[in-house]
């Protein structure tokens, strides 16, 4: 039975472990998103994951959820407040927080996070996607 | 050689610091999809006009080092805020172009930190996506931990 969003419902999420190798599939070989010591030496304290990866992963729920009702209208804003860092188990997590009517459509307006295998926040903010929901399968 | 201080100094709200025009390839869709483990088949299929849509952060990533690499190599920093609005879909075959922009400066509990705005267009001068980035400057009161 396919399962339609509502306000208070959790999005489908995500889940990423993060090595050096995806980081620097990412972020290329070299600097503080690939090499322990460039991280250390720019007082980061080792290497960090690129926030556009980050942002990768939070996008990639969104389609996950919402398809092409993401790719256009959407929207995403987020703070990265704690390092991500190589051996990181990351989740992808969302809820929606409000339906909003623009015109002809809806906006699904949702709070979204990435937390780290200790249930710690690492990014968060808020996506949106608007029209069609892609319907999950119970 | 100037501190990052020191170069976020002398940016001011406005200035141009990169320009970028850029053609998406399905080798580019691939290499992203690799690179964040993202196989959807919203991207990895074409449509019925033979294209492929790209991720949607794949393009500003595309045209960061045309953007935004010259600055940061001068001015390490690390991104704080990200905020990206996607207009339209970006599809392979098609050249997109963005200007950057510095748009905002500002110190908050003694970081400094840099705004800067993107705003890409297709080839009919359409704004395709919005990308608004809040970066970090890395200078001697900035330490991670954690």
């Amino acid at each position: 039975m396919a399962n339609r969003l509502e306000i208070g419902c959790q999005l489908a999420g995500v889940e990423k472990r993060i090595t050096f190798e995806t980081m620097r599939r990412y972020s290329g070989d070299t600097g503080i998103h690939a090499q322990q010591d460039a991280g250390k030496e720019q007082g980061l304290g080792g290497a960090l994951v690129q926030g556009g990866q980050l942002v990768a992963y939070l996008n990639q729920m969104m389609t996950d959820n919402f398809s092409e009702g993401y790719l256009t209208g959407g929207e995403i804003s987020v703070s990265f407040i704690k390092p991500v860092r190589p051996g990181d188990l990351i989740f992808g997590k969302g809820i929606v927080q409000e339906i909003r009517v623009e015109g002809a459509r809806h906006r699904l307006v949702c709070g979204v996070w990435l937390e780290n295998q200790d249930g710690e926040k690492t990014t968060v903010g808020t996506a949106s996607a608007v029209g069609q929901v892609r319907e999950r399968e119970e | 050689m100037r501190t990052g201080r020191e170069v976020a100094d002398t940016l001011r709200s406005g200035d141009v610091v990169g320009e970028v025009a850029v053609t998406i390839t399905d080798a580019m869709i691939d290499a992203y999809a690799a690179a964040v483990g993202d196989f959807d088949p919203l991207f990895m299929e074409k449509d019925s006009s033979g294209r492929r849509t790209a991720h949607p952060e794949l393009l500003p990533k595309i045209a960061m080092e045309s953007l935004w690499t010259p600055t940061f190599e001068r001015m390490p920093n690390i991104r704080a805020k990200q905020a990206y609005t996607y207009l339209k879909p970006v599809r392979t075959g098609r050249m997109y172009r963005a200007v950057g922009r510095v748009a905002d400066k500002y110190e908050k509990r003694g970081r400094l930190f840099v705004v800067f705005e993107a705003v890409f267009k297709d080839e009919k001068g359409e704004e395709v996506l919005r990308d608004r980035r809040t970066q970090l400057v890395l200078t001697e009161a900035v330490t991670l931990r954690g």
